[in-house]
């Protein structure tokens, strides 16, 4: 269990690219790609990132073919895989629904690394391989609920995230728990142009009960498949409860904080989104309902509306989180 | 010419029904096509009061001539842009349209929008100019709150996107100017 062992799962510090060589690594790659291919399969001494990047891969196969199912999984019709692959809000793809799936298909995972730092026991910077190796899958069905007022019924592959949170050892001063996706204009065209909407990298963050609640996953597929650069591969998480902004995509930084984060759509519009954004039908958007959500896929002769619940329907589980909370200034 | 204009306005409804026939709408056709309508038709609304500041820049009254009919596709793609949100989008359901017309301020300035080019289009023939006179022409200028109405519409809806609202209040703001500067030289 313990994951920082130094033979196997810490990358060596000659492993961790710097960022400059690691630039122009990619553009040699780009230009020798079949050749550097070749020598990794004669296990090429030159790269011995790329070979490893390339286990995780294989070991997330294995484990998704015996994912367990989830006792608890969402009842209702499942929103077909075309739908959920298909029709995205992913900012650094562009902001078009169809943005992501276009402007995806030259995304490569590796190399990959997720950046632990904070108030915890154990900071570094680890692999896929590191963050998933000791964790049984789940499928669970949640409900998706979008801040715009349309929903999906999706089968994510995942585990708690409290469950890898544990491992890196959270100090007692670690009272949240902030994430960021990753910043690179090569793979995530809308990054390229300097007047950006968004100041990169994205933003989110979650209270250590919230992140710590058997609710949260962290998810690495969809469907039963390796989740897709869409949807936010290769780590993303699943927060059930809230609007789907709070579940960030593509994490390479994990940070454990003694104060609430500040938030990329907190601080694109303060007054629109907050830090909780829970589901709920009673607080509505300054400038549209939340009573009800289109869940998709609908038809051009029926909208397919259907109430909004509170919590998204997870109330019964989370509601104890927010005791005495004021849901409509805490929103 | 008339006729290759007439076919060029309608080639946007084409695309659209071409999209929707062929399955490559999305997961979400009754947002998308009411998002679709309603910016085709603020770019004919736009394009038609470009109309007035290309012939006075150009000297040339040949622009005049396609405004009336710009105005009127503007008309027909914010009649069915409407009429998508209604049927489409609320889903006919009457609670639904009562609740978002009388609580979302984008619902009603888009809506008294469209109202207010009601008698715009239903006056565009030559007889109701001659019959009008010199009152036409202060009715039509009803154009102009319609026109910011739309752009308030616009920015409502944006959720991040400000630059296809920047992009249209930028040019409404450089034909108000250009009508300005002419009528003050």
């Amino acid at each position: 269990m313990l994951i920082k062992s130094k033979d196997k799962a810490t990358p060596k510090s000659f492993e961790i690219t710097p960022e400059t060589s690691y630039w122009s690594r990619r553009e040699w790659l780009k230009s020798a790609g079949i050749l550097g291919a070749g020598l990794a399969a004669f296990g090429g001494a030159p790269l011995p990132a790329m070979a490893k990047d390339q286990n995780w891969q294989a070991i997330l196969n294995d484990k998704l073919a015996s994912s367990k199912k989830w006792p608890h999984s969402a009842q209702e019709e499942l929103t077909p895989y075309k739908d959920v692959i298909s029709y995205n809000n992913f900012y650094e793809f562009g902001t078009g629904k169809s943005d992501p799936v276009e402007n995806s298909k030259d995304f490569k995972v590796d190399p990959w690394r997720v950046q632990i730092t904070g108030e915890v026991g154990k900071p570094g910077h680890y692999t896929l391989e590191d963050i998933f190796r000791p964790h049984a899958l789940e499928d669970r069905v949640y409900r998706f609920r979008c801040v715009e007022a349309w929903s999906m019924v999706v089968p994510w592959v995942g585990f708690p995230l409290g469950d890898l949170l544990k491992r890196f050892e959270p100090g007692s001063k670690a009272k949240y728990v902030r994430f960021e996706t990753l910043v690179d204009p090569d793979r995530f065209p809308a990054q390229r142009f300097a007047r950006s909407t968004i100041p990169w990298p994205y933003v989110e963050g979650l209270r250590m009960d919230e992140a710590m609640h058997p609710l949260t996953l962290m998810v690495v597929g969809v469907y039963g498949k390796t989740l897709l650069p869409q949807n936010g591969a290769p780590l993303r998480l699943m927060v059930p409860w809230k609007y789907g902004f709070k579940s960030i995509k593509s994490i390479v930084k994990i940070e454990f904080l003694e104060q609430e984060p500040d938030t990329t759509w907190q601080r694109l519009a303060s007054r629109e989104y907050g830090f909780y954004a829970n589901v709920n039908p009673q607080v509505d958007h300054p400038r549209w309902s939340q009573k009800r959500e289109r869940r998709l896929p609908n038809s051009i002769w029926d909208p397919n509306w259907v109430p909004t619940q509170k919590f998204n329907g997870y109330e019964e589980q989370v509601a104890p989180l927010y005791a005495g909370m004021n849901l409509r200034t805490h929103f | 010419m008339r006729a290759v204009f007439h076919a060029a306005s309608l080639l946007p409804l084409l695309w659209l029904v071409y999209l929707v026939a062929t399955g490559q709408i999305g997961a979400d056709p009754a947002e998308r096509i009411v998002r679709y309508l309603g910016l085709t038709g603020a770019c004919f609304l736009w394009a038609c009061l470009t109309m007035t500041p290309l012939r006075l820049l150009s000297g040339r009254s040949v622009w005049i001539s396609y405004r009336r009919g710009l105005g009127l596709w503007a008309f027909f793609y914010l009649s069915i842009h409407l009429l998508s949100f209604i049927v489409m989008w609320a889903g006919l359901d009457v609670q639904i349209l009562l609740e978002e017309v009388t609580e979302r301020p984008y619902v009603y300035l888009g809506l008294f929008g469209w109202l207010l080019m009601v008698p715009l289009a239903f006056t565009s023939t030559r007889s109701a100019r001659r019959r009008l006179g010199k009152s036409w022409i202060k009715l039509h200028r009803l154009i102009y709150p319609v026109a910011l109405l739309g752009l308030a519409h616009m920015l409502w809806i944006a959720k991040l996107d400000y630059l296809q609202v920047s992009i249209f209040g930028g040019l409404l703001f450089m034909l108000f100017f250009c009508r300005w500067f002419y009528r003050k030289n």
